[in-house]
């Protein structure tokens, strides 16, 4: 008994001094990275901004200037660049708290199939942070600040989160990122992140609004606002916004809606195997409520069935010409492949193979139903014409 | 009085002083006197009083008491004033000397008894009792006159509660179990006492409800109380640490208690309890790991509020546990756990530390061990300036001077509240001490390094066993239908059984 004892006493106490404070990192030795952005430089190597957070002491008056810092390290490839950053500095770098990946045009249009892979396989890199494209560099954005907020990486996470508000952006976090990069039909999406100056007060402000899209590790093209609307439409996800309408019967003023709610089915899909001919239909369900109305007539179910009728058909041709413009980049965004997969697994693998030739012929045809809610009690609009 | 010579008297003390001997009460008064005198030489509160009781010229009653113990109100009005009125009756031949004669019609204490050896005279005499020796007699008689000044009943002052009965127990044997006869007025409750202590023969009582008791558990007790060999009980702890299962567990394997209600409550649930005199503190055996974690007050009140304390007290007994050893755990090695916004205030209050978190941890948590230590000691008047409030407030002052971040202050408070929570005091000091080699694995090992001690507990835990009872009963092994005491405690129209973990022999309650 004994020296089973003294023999648990000696292990409790040698165990744990010769492991000693292996792989041990004291908070005040690390530099917490909460912004990252991935640059191309003119030599074609790999430049990374990290936004680092200055740690404040209670103790010590908090300066509001800045409560952030810039390192930047240079590498052949991503990897080499993570470790330049010891050359810099004493800190070790700590990514599992980045909540902002940005990638400047250049090395998107390069090809970021490698740089995706890292990020993967890294287990630090958290795939809840948020993926942003900009249109010039990524270090000038990381240096710019969020309207409101202290950090701006977190000011940026913040407006990306909040993308239903305005439907005008895609909300892209890595997770739903690396879905289908892989995927070599199928083209990606990532927000559209760019630097708004106003001169008169000399401020830069960042602004969130429309995507990028990205094919096989490589940018293809753009949407603008609109094109990104109907496609979170299609997508079932375009709440709260909104659409500015003619009254109808020619009426002077305007007319507000906002969307309440959408929904999408993707209908009667057939495939002509003799042609190699898709056709599917996009079936558009909108809720829709009146926010501000300033026609004559007084208000009625006719008048309701009018607006309705002249929403879904400003709607479909918003739809259309953002199938328009991905079948002219040849990209499938909306992953027609998957939906035909859904229904008929089998011939899913002649298709595949072939699927950019199946795209450039697919026939969609764009049906929306729209109906205005909330209308119980309505009133009669206060203008005076 | 006639004393011997020399020689006999040498004889006497060297007769006296063995013990062996089994000695009776001699028909010479004078020989008994002479024996105690010798026994108890050097003892100025022995009183011998000697009365002519039948005859004028000799003292041939004499009265012995220890000054101290006794009720003098009772020796001077129930045994001298009555001895003493018979010198003045006329009708002296009737009281011929015979020890029945004085026992019926002249001494009027109500507990007398008559004895023949002298190791139950001395005994007696020891606890308080008037010994009446008679010339010519060869048994003596003894009259209780028990008494000597005793603390009165008062609230108990570790185990304080809201609701209930407010009676504690004191030092005396006689009134403790008194005080628990008052409660269960069963002639089944039955009280056996032995004397415990080489030296200090100490009155040492067990006591258990016959019927409900199983006879296993008791039988083991009773072996196990009679093999003390020691010289003195001084308090009842003593046996606690002679009859404990598991000597070398950091965990108590005996409840003890100072309430009454609460040893009533324990016997109807098929425990023993033994009382010892001079200690206020009666044992409770067997006893299990959820007992030191429940206290009276969750009986007294309605089961809602005993649920939600119950749930409360059990949080923050983990807490006490493990606390400081996942706040060093996060702060050193699992960064990535924290919201943000808490690892950057993390990192900026220990921008200023010089120490490593366990440093800064060790430190703190010594420093408060110390000031508790010092509270117990300190006299009232200075004793309220050291509270947790006086912590706090040199724990402000060592942020302030660098050597501790805040974030640690908060922590270790946190903990001392949490370990006060705990209702049984024994347990709160196992779960104090074993913080330190949690804290240990938690700075060399992380996570890991937490549940490597804490499963190296549980399998300590779940070996232990309390007289047979697994420690960790109804847990583990699960017994469902106790579960209803122990996590929660359902109310008392739903409580039809006894628990059976202590294999009572009725396990109905109605």
């Amino acid at each position: 008994m004994k020296k089973n004892i003294s023999l648990l006493i000696m292990l409790v106490i040698i165990i744990p001094i010769m492991t000693g404070c292996w792989d041990q990192k004291g908070v005040d030795k690390l530099a917490i990275v909460i912004g990252l952005g991935i640059d191309q430089t003119d030599k074609g190597n790999i430049r990374l901004t990290a936004q680092v957070v200055k740690p404040t002491s209670s103790n010590e008056i908090i300066n509001t200037k800045s409560k952030i810092e810039l390192i930047t390290s240079e590498g052949t490839d991503i990897q080499q660049a993570i470790n330049n950053f010891s050359k810099i500095t004493s800190q070790i770098m700590f990514f599992p708290h980045v909540k902002v990946i940005v990638f400047g045009r250049k090395i998107v249009i390069s090809g970021i199939n490698d740089i995706v892979d890292y990020v993967n396989r890294n287990p630090s890199f958290r795939k809840t942070s948020c993926v942003l494209v900009t249109d010039k560099k990524a270090s000038e954005i990381l240096m710019t600040d969020v309207m409101l907020q202290e950090y701006p990486s977190i000011g940026i996470e913040g407006i990306v989160a909040m993308y239903d508000k305005t439907s005008q952006t895609v909300g892209v976090k890595w997770k739903d990122f690396i879905k289908n990069i892989d995927n070599i039909n199928i083209g990606t999406l990532a927000s559209k992140i760019y630097i708004v100056e106003n001169k008169e007060e000399k401020k830069k402000i960042i602004e969130i609004q429309g995507t990028f899209i990205i094919k096989k590790g490589k940018l293809i093209g753009e949407l603008d606002n609109k094109e990104t609307e109907a496609l979170l439409w299609v997508r079932s996800k375009g709440k709260n916004g909104s659409l500015t309408l003619n009254c109808p019967d020619g009426q002077p003023g305007k007319l507000g809606l906002t969307n309440n709610n959408v929904k999408t089915k993707l209908n009667k899909i057939t495939y002509d195997e003799k042609n190699g001919q898709m056709a599917m239909e996009i079936q558009v369900k909108v809720a829709s409520e009146i926010e501000k109305m300033a026609c004559e007539k007084s208000v009625n179910q006719k008048f309701f069935n009018k607006i309705e009728s002249e929403q879904a058909s400003k709607m479909k041709l918003q739809i259309e010409s953002m199938l328009e413009k991905t079948k002219m980049l040849n990209t499938d965004v909306i992953d027609f492949l998957s939906v035909y997969q859904n229904k008929n697994p089998r011939k899913m693998k002649e298709i595949k193979n072939n699927w950019e030739n199946t795209f450039k012929k697919i026939n969609i045809s764009v049906k929306v139903e729209s109906t205005i809610k909330n209308t119980g009690m309505s009133l009669d609009s206060k203008q005076n014409y | 009085m006639k004393l011997y010579g020399k020689l006999e008297k040498v004889n006497l003390i060297f007769w006296v002083t063995n013990m062996k001997i089994e000695e009776r009460v001699n028909s010479d008064v004078s020989i008994n006197i002479d024996y105690l005198k010798c026994k108890f030489s050097n003892c100025s509160d022995v009183i011998y009083r000697e009365i002519n009781v039948f005859s004028e010229e000799k003292h041939d009653t004499v009265l012995i008491w220890i000054d101290g113990l006794t009720d003098m109100n009772l020796i001077n009005d129930d045994i001298v004033k009555r001895l003493i009125k018979i010198r003045y009756t006329k009708d002296k031949q009737y009281f011929i000397q015979s020890e029945d004669k004085v026992q019926n019609n002249i001494v009027s204490i109500a507990d007398i008894k008559v004895h023949t050896k002298m190791s139950e005279v001395i005994d007696s005499l020891l606890s308080g009792n008037t010994i009446i020796f008679i010339d010519g007699l060869d048994e003596c008689i003894i009259a209780s006159t028990r008494g000597g000044q005793f603390r009165s009943i008062t609230e108990p002052k570790s185990e304080s509660i809201v609701r209930g009965p407010m009676q504690g127990f004191t030092e005396n044997i006689k009134i403790n179990v008194g005080l628990i006869r008052g409660i269960i007025k069963n002639s089944d409750l039955k009280v056996e006492s032995l004397k415990l202590g080489n030296v200090s023969k100490t009155d040492v009582t067990i006591t258990y409800i016959d019927g409900i008791v199983n006879e296993s558990i008791l039988k083991e007790v009773k072996k196990r109380v009679n093999k003390i060999n020691l010289d003195a009980i001084l308090d009842s702890s003593y046996i606690e640490e002679l009859i404990e299962d598991h000597p070398y567990s950091p965990f108590p394997q005996i409840a003890h208690t100072e309430r009454p209600d609460k040893v009533a409550a324990h016997l109807l649930e098929g425990r023993v309890a033994i009382i010892v005199d001079g200690s206020p503190f009666v044992l409770l055996v067997p006893s299990i790991f959820i007992q030191f974690l429940q206290s009276s007050d969750d009986y007294y009140e309605r089961y809602f509020m005993a649920f939600a304390v119950r749930m409360v007290r059990y949080l923050f007994f983990i807490l006490a546990l493990t606390f400081p050893s996942i706040y060093i755990a996060i702060t050193t090695y699992h960064q990535e756990m924290l919201p943000t916004t808490l690892l950057m205030s993390v990192a900026g209050a220990q921008s200023g530390v010089p120490f490593p978190a366990l440093i800064e941890a060790f430190i703190m948590e010594l420093m408060l061990e110390a000031l508790r230590e010092a509270g117990v000691r300190l006299p009232k008047t200075v004793g309220q300036a050291v509270s947790i409030v006086g912590a706090l407030v040199i724990g402000e002052a060592a942020v302030s001077a660098g050597i501790v971040s805040p974030l640690m202050v908060i922590v270790v408070a946190t903990t001392a509240i949490a370990s006060f929570t705990i209702p049984g005091f024994s347990i709160a000091i196992s779960v104090r001490l074993l913080r330190f080699p949690l804290m240990l694995f938690a700075a060399t090992l992380g996570f890991y390094g937490i549940m490597i001690g804490l499963i190296a507990l549980l399998i300590h835990l779940c070996k232990l066993e309390s007289f047979g009872i697994p420690y960790l009963s109804p847990l583990a092994p699960l017994e469902k239908a106790d579960l209803k005491d122990t996590v929660i405690r359902v109310p008392w129209w739903s409580m039809k059984k006894r628990p059976t973990i202590l294999k009572p022999k009725k396990i109905k309650r109605r």
